[in-house]
C-alpha cells in the first residue's frame, strides 16, 4: 500500500468525518450513565433473540458448585468473579450430570430422526410503525436426520394468538405476522450464519464435532461467535447461543456434550436459581434466571433436571422497560419438545 | 458514582481531549504515559475500579472512531454506532490485554464488528454514489461529482465508491482501517483478529482494485507523494 493510494482514500467522503459534537456528547453521557449502572438510557433492542428467527432462518438457509471445578477464577472483572450464583451453578451441575446419565435413555439410531416441536412467541414486536404488543407466534416442526442429509422444517408459519397461554390457537396465517417474519429473516446478514449454514440453534454434524468439549472453552467459543456476529450484549447473546444449542434437539449432541452445555452456562454472569416453572407447552422444570439491565428484562431458562434437557425460556419485563411495558409483562417465550421418530415427516404418538 | 469525571476540552481542530491534552500522533498517543498521562491500557485498568475513568478513552478516540464509521455508513448510523462501540468496550474492558498500550485497534475492532450488521447499507451507499452520484437515503454524502480534495486530478468520488463496493468485506475492512483508521498492518491484524499476513494479502487485493483509478488519472498520481508504505 502506497501513500498515494492512502491519500486517495483519505479524501473520500472527508465531509462525513466532521464530528457532530452534540451526538458525541449524548454518547458520552450514555456511556457514563451506563458506567454508573443506569442502563435505561441505552435502549438497545433485543438483538440476540428474535423468537421465530431461530428456526426459520436456519431452515431457510440450510434448510455442587461448579465454580471451582470449572475454573471460574479466571473470569474476573474488577476483582469480582463472573458467572452464575452458587445455587444456580449447583442446579446446572445437577442437570449436567443428568444429561450425561441420560445415555440410558432413547438415543436415535441409524436412519432415524430427531423430531422437535417448538413454539416461539413474541409479546412485543418492533414493526415499521413502532412497537406492536398484539403478539406473534410461530410453531415449527423439525426433523433432523441422524445420518446427515437435509433437515426438514414444517409449519414455519407466523400466526397471531390471544396470549402466551394459548399455544394451541388455530394456526391461521396472519399476513402482518408473516411480513414481520420475513423482515426478520432479511434483517440478518448472511455472515451471521455459520459458513456451512449450521447455527447454534440448528447445528449440523461438522458444527457439533468442532465444538469444544470443556465447559469454559465452550462458553468462550459461544461468546466469541456472538462477538463475531456483532451482537451488542455479549452476555445475553452468549447465553442465547448456548441455550439454542441445548434446545436444538440435534442428534449430533452426545450426552456428554449436553452436560457440558449446562456447565458452560454456569459461566454466564448473573445467573440465579429461581425455583420451578412451567413452559409454554406445559412442561415443568427448574428455572434459572438472569437480569438483563440493558433490556430492562429478566431471562428465565427452564430445564428438566431429571433428563438434563432445556425445555423452555421466557423474557419478562422488569421495571423501567424502554419498550413501555409494565414490570412482569411477557416479552417473549419459547418452548420445545423432542422425540425420536423413524421417518421424515412422522410425528410421535401423543 | 462518586468518582470524578474528567472534564473534556475542545481543541482548535474540534477534537475532544482529556485534561492534560492528548497528542494527535498515533505513536505519541500509544506512548502517552511517557509524558505523564496514562496510557490507554492504564485508563482501562483504572476503569475497572472507577468505571467513570472510561470516559477518558471516549474523549481520546471517539471522534476518530466516529469519523471512520461515518465515512463507511454515513453520519446518522455512525452517531449510533460510536456510542455502542464504547458501551461494548466498557462491558468488555475486563478482558482488555494490558500489554496493549494503545486501545485504538481494540476499539476499531469493536466498531468494525458492529458495522458488519450494516454491510448491506454500506455497499448500497457506495453503489448509489457510484451510479447516481448521490445517496437517495438519509446518508447524504455531498457532491457526487466532486473531485477529491487535494488531488484535483480527475479521480471522482464515484470512481472510488465503485471500487469500494466491489471489494470483498474483509478486504474493505482491512483497507479502510488502514486508510481511515490510520492503523498499521499489525494493528489491523489485532483489530480483526487475523494474521498480519492475511492483512497484507487483503490489502494487496484491495490495491489491485484501486490501481486502475490511479492509472487512468496519471495527474493524480503525480500530484501525490511517492512514498512507499513500509509498515
Amino acid at each position: 500500500m502506497t501513500m498515494t493510494e492512502k491519500r486517495l482514500l483519505e479524501s473520500f467522503r472527508a465531509d462525513e468525518a466532521t464530528p457532530d459534537h452534540s451526538a458525541l456528547a449524548r454518547s458520552r453521557a450514555a456511556l457514563l450513565e451506563h458506567a454508573a449502572g443506569e442502563s435505561r438510557v441505552t435502549p438497545l433492542r433485543d438483538r440476540s433473540r428474535r423468537p421465530t428467527m431461530r428456526v426459520a432462518l436456519t431452515a431457510a438457509v440450510a434448510a455442587g458448585v461448579v465454580g471451582a471445578g470449572l475454573g471460574l477464577q479466571g473470569l474476573v472483572v474488577g476483582g469480582a468473579p463472573l458467572g452464575a450464583s452458587a445455587a444456580a451453578a449447583e442446579a446446572l451441575d445437577r442437570a449436567s450430570a443428568a444429561a450425561v446419565a441420560a445415555v440410558a435413555g432413547p438415543a436415535p439410531g441409524p436412519g432415524q430422526f430427531v423430531y422437535t416441536y417448538s413454539v416461539d412467541y413474541s409479546g412485543v414486536v418492533e414493526g415499521d410503525s413502532g412497537l406492536d404488543t398484539t403478539g406473534c407466534a410461530a410453531r415449527h416442526e423439525i426433523w433432523q436426520p441422524v445420518d446427515g442429509g437435509p433437515v426438514r422444517v414444517g409449519r414455519v408459519d407466523g400466526i397471531t394468538v390471544a396470549s402466551a397461554a394459548d399455544p394451541a390457537a388455530t394456526p391461521v396465517p396472519d399476513p402482518a405476522c408473516r411480513d414481520l417474519q420475513d423482515r426478520w429473516m432479511e434483517d440478518v446478514p448472511v455472515e451471521n450464519l455459520q459458513p456451512d449454514g449450521a447455527t447454534w440453534g440448528l447445528p449440523d454434524r461438522a458444527f457439533v464435532v468442532g465444538l469444544p468439549t470443556q465447559p469454559r472453552a465452550l462458553y468462550e467459543r459461544a461468546r466469541a461467535d456472538a462477538e463475531a456476529q456483532g451482537f451488542d450484549l455479549l452476555d445475553e447473546a452468549t447465553m442465547t447461543q448456548l441455550t439454542d444449542l441445548a434446545m436444538s434437539g440435534s442428534p449430533y449432541l452426545t450426552p456428554q456434550l449436553r452436560g457440558v452445555i449446562f456447565q458452560a452456562l454456569a459461566f454466564v454472569p448473573g445467573l440465579e436459581l429461581a425455583g420451578t416453572g412451567t413452559t409454554l407447552l406445559g412442561d415443568t422444570g427448574t428455572v434459572v434466571s438472569r437480569v438483563e439491565p440493558a433490556r430492562s428484562a429478566r431471562l428465565e431458562l427452564v430445564f428438566d433436571a431429571e433428563t438434563g434437557s432445556v425445555i423452555g425460556e421466557r423474557r419478562i419485563a422488569t421495571a423501567g422497560s424502554d419498550l413501555g411495558l409494565a414490570e412482569g409483562d411477557l416479552i417473549s417465550e419459547s418452548a420445545s419438545r423432542s422425540a425420536i421418530v423413524d421417518e421424515r415427516g412422522e410425528r410421535p404418538a401423543g | 458514582m462518586s468518582s470524578s469525571i474528567p472534564a473534556r476540552r475542545e481543541t482548535a481542530a474540534g477534537r475532544a481531549t482529556p485534561p492534560g491534552g492528548e497528542p494527535d500522533d498515533p505513536d505519541d498517543r500509544a506512548n502517552a504515559h511517557r509524558d505523564g498521562s496514562a496510557s490507554d491500557a492504564e485508563v482501562v485498568a483504572r476503569s475497572l475500579d472507577d468505571p467513570a475513568e472510561f470516559a477518558v478513552l471516549f474523549d481520546r478516540h471517539a471522534v476518530a472512531i466516529r469519523g471512520y464509521l461515518a465515512r463507511r455508513l454515513g453520519a446518522d448510523l455512525a452517531d449510533d454506532l460510536v456510542g455502542q462501540t464504547f458501551l461494548v468496550a466498557f462491558d468488555g474492558r475486563g478482558r482488555y490485554d494490558p500489554a496493549r498500550h494503545d486501545a485504538r485497534p481494540w476499539l476499531y475492532g469493536i466498531a468494525t464488528t458492529l458495522l458488519r450488521r450494516h454491510r448491506r447499507d454500506e455497499v448500497r451507499g457506495y453503489r448509489a454514489l457510484a451510479r447516481a452520484g448521490s445517496f437517495t437515503t438519509a446518508h447524504t454524502v455531498g457532491h457526487a461529482d466532486a473531485v477529491i480534495d487535494g488531488v484535483d486530478a480527475g479521480v471522482s468520488v464515484r470512481q472510488i465508491a465503485d471500487a469500494l463496493a466491489a471489494l470483498a468485506h474483509g478486504e474493505r475492512d482491512a483497507l479502510l482501517l488502514y486508510a481511515w483508521g490510520d492503523l498499521s498492518y499489525q494493528e489491523i491484524a489485532d483489530s480483526l483478529q487475523i494474521a498480519v499476513g492475511t492483512v497484507r494479502s487483503r490489502l494487496n487485493r484491495a490495491r489491485r482494485r484501486l490501481r486502475p483509478l490511479l492509472a487512468e488519472n496519471p495527474a493524480a498520481t503525480a500530484a501525490l507523494p511517492r512514498i512507499e508504505e513500509s509498515r
